[in-house]
């Protein structure tokens, strides 16, 4: 993971994670719904970053996530930063405690129908990755 | 799961209007009772996303709960469809908001948002372009949107 100590600025190239927690989220041909990246209570999408993560830390991250909200994890949508700064959307490290590598999506419009476009965008380039179960524990 | 709670919609403004609505569902019920519809799938799939959805926190990101007026109005939305329309997938967003979606590839989609107060936030990827807005909903599918539809699933 990122050392907390030096975290630096998030790379137009960079991998991001957006955990899925509602099965729902996920279409028959195992690709996202839009309905995922609707950012919501605030204007800012919560994801993960790849950067020096190795595949066992992010799902231990998505793990933590749902256990703290007491869901279940389904797996994660893997968009590349630029997908996101090409909707003029920023990238913005936010570590956490228990997660240096988290990032919010910043910059969404408050109009639903705008929100919805980008979401569209995002879904139609998301790569879905199923909980790797493998991992689990 | 919670029962769903009584479906009911508006038609049109004059008593003309609300007869040949109630005509033209009565017609429809009767097919729908003798006929497996594209329709009927999707309202299973809604009946199952409001299952889920009904208390907060449903996407573990701080969703909202669904409420009973989205779920009429959307329920309002699929029966007001023509009945040789494909069955759109029905899913949630964290805003409380239901949403419809037909789907040809990745760049042909249509995603509908229906919302408490019976308006419709709709966004389509077309190829290379792109339509996005709001119109209310009145009880029928406004003639634009199913314009859309046909367009995102090439018909």
């Amino acid at each position: 993971m990122i050392d907390p100590a030096n975290v630096p600025e998030v790379g137009e190239g960079e991998l991001l994670a957006r955990y899925i927690l509602f099965s729902k989220h996920i279409r028959q041909d195992r690709t996202l719904k839009p309905d995922a990246f609707i950012p919501h209570p605030y204007l800012d999408l919560s994801v993960t970053r790849h950067l020096s993560a190795s595949e066992g830390e992010l799902w231990a991250v998505g793990r933590a996530v749902a256990e703290a909200q007491g869901r279940t994890l389904y797996g994660r949508g893997d968009v590349r930063c630029s997908v996101f700064t090409r909707q003029r959307l920023a990238v913005v490290p936010k570590p956490l405690d228990g997660n240096p590598n988290h990032a919010d999506v910043s910059g969404w419009p408050r109009e639903k129908p705008e929100q919805k476009m980008i979401a569209l965008e995002i879904a139609a380039a998301a790569k879905f990755e199923p909980v790797d179960a493998s991992s689990s524990g | 799961m919670a029962a769903m709670p009584p479906l009911t919609g508006t038609h049109g403004f004059s008593p003309e209007a609300e007869w040949i609505a109630r005509t033209a569902r009565s017609k429809r019920d009767r097919l729908v009772r003798t006929n497996w519809l594209p329709i009927d799938a999707a309202r299973e799939e809604l009946g199952a996303v409001w299952s889920e959805c009904q208390t907060a926190n449903w996407d573990g990101f701080g969703a909202v709960p669904v409420s009973p007026d989205a779920l009429r109005s959307v329920d309002l939305f699929l029966a007001s469809l023509p009945l040789d329309m494909p069955a759109p997938a029905i899913g949630a967003e964290p805003d409380g908001q239901l949403t419809l979606e037909w789907r040809r590839s990745a760049r042909h989609t249509l995603s509908i948002s229906v919302s408490h107060d019976r308006y419709l936030h709709y966004a389509a990827l077309l190829g290379p372009n792109r339509k996005y807005g709001t119109v209310a909903f009145f009880g029928e599918v406004p003639t634009d949107i199913l314009q859309l539809i046909e367009e995102v699933i090439g018909r």
